[in-house]
Parts: C-alpha cells; structure tokens; sequence
C-alpha cells in the first residue's frame, strides 16, 4: 500500500493549465501572422481538382491556426484563476531540463564513444539525479546497458553508425558490432 | 463466414504471429502490472519496432499490449489499491475491499474472468460489424467521409468534459502541426522554416514518444513510491471466477454493451464505458450498499466494460478508416508506413490480413488468461519495482527509438519538446490525446475536404445536399450547441 508521505510527485489539482493555454494561444498568433512567409500560394488551374483556393496550401493551416487561438483564449477565460506556486515549477521543470541536457548529450555522444559506452554513461549519470547512491548506481547502470545492447543490437539488430573511437582504438569486429 | 475462418488461419500458421501473440500479451500483463507505466507508453515504446513487421504482426502485437494491458492493471489494483493502468480505477472499489476481507483470489479471479467475457464478446461483435460498415462505406463520398471525420473529432472534444474547449485547442494544434512540411497538392513546404529535416513534416514517432513516453519518465523519475512486499502475495487458486461472473448474467451482458457501445465511438472509450457499467450496475442491484465495500456486480460491471474496449475500436478504425482515440491513432500509423489503406479497401484487397487480425484477437484472450492464471503470483511482485528504475529504462528506450529512426539529433529534440510539452500537460490535467488525434486525423480530413470540394468546383454546399453528409453536422451542430450550453451554465453557477 502506499505510505502517506509518498504521495505522487504532482497533486490532483490543476498548475499551469491557464499559463500553458496562454502560451499556446500566443505562438500560435505569431505562427499566423509568419503564414505569408511560412506558406507559398498554389498554382491556379494546375488541374480540375486542385485548381481553386481549397487547395490553397495556406488554407488549412490558417484555419487550424484561427481555431487554435479562439479555443485558447476561450479556455484560458474559461478555467478557474489558479495561484502557481512558482518555486516547486522552477524546480521541477529544472529538473526536466537538466535530464533533457543529458539525453541531447547521449545523443550526441553515440557518433563519438558508440551506443553501449554513451548508454553506459547516461544511466550512470540519470541514476545519480534521480537519488541513487554507491553500488546501486553501479548496478542499475550495467544491467541496463547490458539489455539494451542485448535487446537493441543483438535482438533486433539495430544498426547504429560507427562511432569515432573505433578509428581510435583496434577492437575486435564482433565487439564493434556489439558496441 | 466458414471462408474467414479458413482465410484467418491461413495467416496463424506464421509462427511470427504466434510469437508476437504470446509477446504483446506478456509485456501487455507486465506493462499493465507495473503501476506507473500502461498501454500508452508501452505501445508508443514499441511503436518503432512494429514499422519493421508485417502490418498484421504488427498490429497483433500492439493489441496485444493493449488489450493485456487492462487485464493486468487489475492486478495492483486489487492487491495494493493502486491501479495498475488509468482504466481500472473502479476496479479498486471493490476489488480491493474484497481483498482485504481475505478473498483477493476471488477478486483476481472475477476481473480476469470478466475481462475474458468482455473481450470475447467485442471481437465477435468486430467480426459481425466491421465489414458491413465498410460495404457500407463503400457509398459514402468524400463529403460524407470528411464529415465523418469531423464528428469524430467532434465526439472527442464533447467527451472530455469539463475541460471541452483546453481539448479543442489540443485537438487544433495537433491539426496544425500536421500540416507542417511539404503539402501534397502542389509540393510546396508549410512551415519548414526553411530547415530540409522539417520538409517530411513531424514525424509521429517522436511526438507520441515524447508525449505518452517521455513525459511520464519526467513523472516517474523523481517519485518515492514504495509498496511493502506483504501486499503483494497472491494465492494460485483463480479459476472460481468464471463460473462466478454467470451469477450476474445481467451484469455481464449490460457492461460489455457499454464496452462495445463506448468502444466504438470515437474519443469515449474505457473511461465512460466503466463508469457507465458501474453505475447502472449499482443501480439495478439488490444490495447497492454493498458497492465499494466488495461487491463482486462491481468488479464484474468495471473489468468486462474496460476489455470489451479494444476491439470495439477497431471497428470504425477498419471500416472508415478513422481512429477514435489515441491507441488506435498509433495503430493506423503502421498501416499507413506499410501502405495499407483501412476502410473498404481493406476487406476486399487484404482479407486474410482482416481474417487473421480477428481470430489472433480472439485466440489473444485465450492466452492472455492462461499466462495469469499461471502466472499472477509473480506478475504482482512488479508493482514493487522502483518508479525511478522504470523511468530510467524508459527514457533509454526513448533515446534508442528516436535516434535509430533516421539517426539524426532533430528526431530526439522533437521527442524531448513533446516530452515537455507532455510534462506541462500532465501537471495541468489537460489531455493530450486530442494532440494525437489531431495529427492523425489532420491530413485525413485536408484530403477529404479537397477532394469534396474539388469535385464541387468549391461549392461548399456540397456539404449539406449529400443526405448522410447532412445527418453528421446535424449532429455536430447539436452537439457542439449542447457542449456550449452546458458550458455556459457552469459559468454562470460558478459566478452565482
């Protein structure tokens, strides 16, 4: 059962919702104003079908773009004023952009050390921001590069571009191909 | 009929399909099983692989998860009082209490039994309905069909209610972001920003990654949930339940009504349909009392209701073409990367694909029941497994589904946007599913539009003389009018 101090990282109650529709609604204002620049007028009389402004490449999006900024703005108007408590969203969202950091790293990583090492080395480092301590971090870190490289390179056969170290260092073939 | 059953076992005697059955319905349980995850994040997880599969074994495995993934979430849900998927939240009602009183192995036998009796009971009703929607279909034109379309959009906004116009601009958004990148009428790019990789438009794998996936590691990786392994021990003794549930032969039938029923129209889906089943079964019973203290009407009314779902979906899915709600939005995703065109077409051109998918969804729930009957004792210990491990293997599958799609950065950085896009979401109770369908349903509803119009040289009445065309904005109308109404009123009570 769950422990009453262990309550869910979020509570029941609506953050952000009225400050998110406000976003929407302005990109998307800014999004239509570019549509001169962002879409190009169609050709007329190309064929019997497509000849006429139903084609128009701009159409649907502007008509998306109108319903989405009515539908925010009546939304925003619509929900309840709510008090955001802005340090626990500084934190959170903190935290979302520091994993956010490290995924965009491991990325970038793989052209460079390969799947397996830069795997390796982002579990370790999301396994330290997520709490874990001493051998554990160890632990979950190995197991989960092990499966993924048994899942994704040997199960599926996944094929992954060859990393710069392999120019580097002489490996075996079987062990690039597993790395 | 005598000829489908031939054709379906024509394409079982694949043993891929076998294997991804028995796959989709293992990680289905366990997915279900784990609190924290569910069929969402399962599916948009193994979305990339089914690209790679026949559309058939693709497909078989992502209902698999799907339909699996209810039954297994009734597991924590009985146990620990924590619903193992969003869905079986009324199973907890009952289930748990009848658990606590000492019996959790009537309780786990009763929703697994009412499980297998709604799933059953839906992929028949699939069978008897979806082809002669799609004959039927056959005579609609492009303005039936795009009105169609908008209905169902329609339908899915008006279900999120109280939160109907937050859905609208969701839904709007998704259907502008589907029109980014090359248009199809005269190839020119819309909103590509003069960037080459936003020419193929958003590619639906990292949003649905990103939203249903990442968006919930970003949850799950700082929580501190813990479950005490006492809660999780479970007798092996399950099979009282499927003679059990015949005692409530009423029950049974209305909640796998309301499954089919909500199954089938676009956006309603579990949700209401077990709501509906629960309250009209608390409403017919003679011991009403006894509902949320253990009452097995209850369990029955809330499992059978949520597994009659899954099947029912694919009714409009493979007969209009028209996915109703999230999971069968990914669905149409892989026949479309196969080129497969559901709706008339597909019962004529790929009947033994039809063949097959019904009878693999039949034989699915068969192997669904075997492996929890076998095997509950330990599915259960997975609600022990740290919220923190999971977001960590799912942010790793996350990473290696986006970059090993075109190996390139761009498709990991439109994850991680959906990702927080997903995150803001989920701490505003804003549902993001309208997001989804708005993609998938966007160039569905551009193409039929232009077609129609086009072939009225831009007459838009076009719209109102087709007799069926009419009868959908009829119906929307209304509905759009009633949603504002009720609208309305809550403002006005609030101001009171």
């Amino acid at each position: 059962m769950l422990k009453e101090q262990d309550r869910p990282l979020f509570g029941n109650k609506p953050s952000g919702g009225r400050n998110l529709l406000a976003a929407i609604f302005l990109i998307s204002v800014i999004l239509l104003t570019l549509i001169r620049w962002q879409t190009k007028p169609g050709h007329l009389g190309q064929t019997i079908m497509s000849g006429g402004w139903w084609s128009e490449p701009a159409l649907f999006p502007a008509v998306t773009l109108i319903l989405t900024i009515v539908s925010s703005a009546v939304a925003y108007f619509v929900s309840p004023y709510e008090k955001l408590n802005l340090n626990r969203s500084l934190k959170d969202y903190l935290r979302v952009l520091l994993i956010t950091i490290c995924i965009i790293g491991t990325v970038m990583m793989m052209k460079v050390f390969g799947f397996a090492l830069s795997i390796l080395i982002f579990v370790t480092l999301i396994s330290l921001i997520a709490g874990f301590r001493g051998i554990k971090v160890l632990l979950l870190s190995l197991s989960v590069t092990l499966s993924m490289m048994l899942i994704f390179r040997v199960g599926f056969e996944i094929w992954f571009p060859r990393p710069l170290l392999f120019k580097w260092i002489d490996l075996p073939i079987w062990m690039q191909g597993l790395m | 009929m005598f000829e489908t059953l031939l054709l379906g076992i024509e394409q079982l005697k694949d043993p891929i399909i076998w294997l991804v059955l028995i796959m989709g319905s293992i990680l289905g349980i366990f997915i279900g099983a784990t609190p924290g995850i569910g069929p969402g994040v399962g599916i948009a997880l193994l979305l990339p692989v089914t690209y790679s599969m026949e559309p058939l074994a693709g497909i078989t495995l992502l209902m698999g998860l799907y339909a699996a993934g209810w039954y297994g979430g009734a597991i924590p849900a009985i146990t620990i009082n924590t619903p193992g998927t969003g869905v079986n939240v009324l199973t907890t009602y009952d289930g748990y209490p009848m658990a606590k009183s000492g019996e959790p192995q009537r309780a786990l036998s009763l929703a697994y039994a009412s499980s297998f009796a709604g799933g059953i009971f839906a992929v028949l009703v699939l069978m008897i309905a979806a082809w002669p929607l799609a004959n039927l279909s056959n005579y609609l034109t492009s303005a039936d069909l795009g009105m169609a379309t908008l209905l169902a959009m329609v339908l899915v906004v008006v279900a999120h209610r109280g939160s109907e116009f937050s859905s609208f601009a969701l839904l709007s958004t998704g259907l502008f972001i589907s029109t980014i990148g090359l248009e199809t009428a005269y190839g020119s790019p819309r909103y590509t920003f003069g960037t080459t990789w936003m020419m193929s438009g958003v590619p639906l794998i990292s949003m649905i990654l990103g939203l249903f996936a990442l968006s919930q590691a970003f949850t799950l990786i700082f929580s501190n949930r813990v479950i005490e392994k006492k809660d999780t021990e479970v007798d092996r003794r399950l099979l009282s339940g499927f003679i059990e549930i015949f005692k409530y032969p009423k029950v049974l039938l209305r909640s796998a009504g309301f499954g089919v029923g909500m199954g089938v129209l676009p956006g309603v889906g579990e949700f209401l349909a077990q709501f509906f089943s629960y309250a009209t079964a608390r409403a017919g019973s003679k011991t009403p009392e006894k509902f949320g203290r253990g009452a097995p009407e209850g369990i029955i009314a809330s499992e059978t209701a949520n597994n009659a779902v899954p099947p029912a979906a694919l009714v409009p899915l493979l007969s209009l073409g028209i996915p109703g709600e999230a999971f069968t939005a990914m669905m149409l995703s892989v026949f479309i990367v196969h080129g497969v065109d559901p709706g008339p077409t597909l019962f004529e051109e790929h009947k033994g694909f039809v063949a097959g998918l019904y009878l693999s969804l039949f034989i699915m729930n068969f192997i669904i029941v075997g492996i929890l009957l076998v095997g509950t004792r330990w599915i259960a210990k997975l609600a022990m497994v740290n919220d923190r491990i999971l977001a960590i293997i799912i942010i790793c599958l996350v990473i290696v589904g986006t970059f090993s799609r075109n190996y390139r950065l761009t498709d990991t950085l439109i994850a991680i946007f959906f990702g927080v896009l997903g995150f803001a979401l989920r701490r505003a109770n804003i549902p993001m599913v309208p997001l989804i369908l708005g993609l998938v349903l966007g160039p569905i509803i551009e193409r039929y539009f232009r077609q129609a119009t086009g072939a009225a040289a831009g007459d838009m009445t076009i719209f109102l003389t087709r007799p069926v065309s009419l009868i959908f904005l009829l119906i929307i109308l209304f509905l759009v009018a009633k949603s504002c109404r009720d609208v309305t009123i809550q403002i006005r009570s609030k101001k009171v």
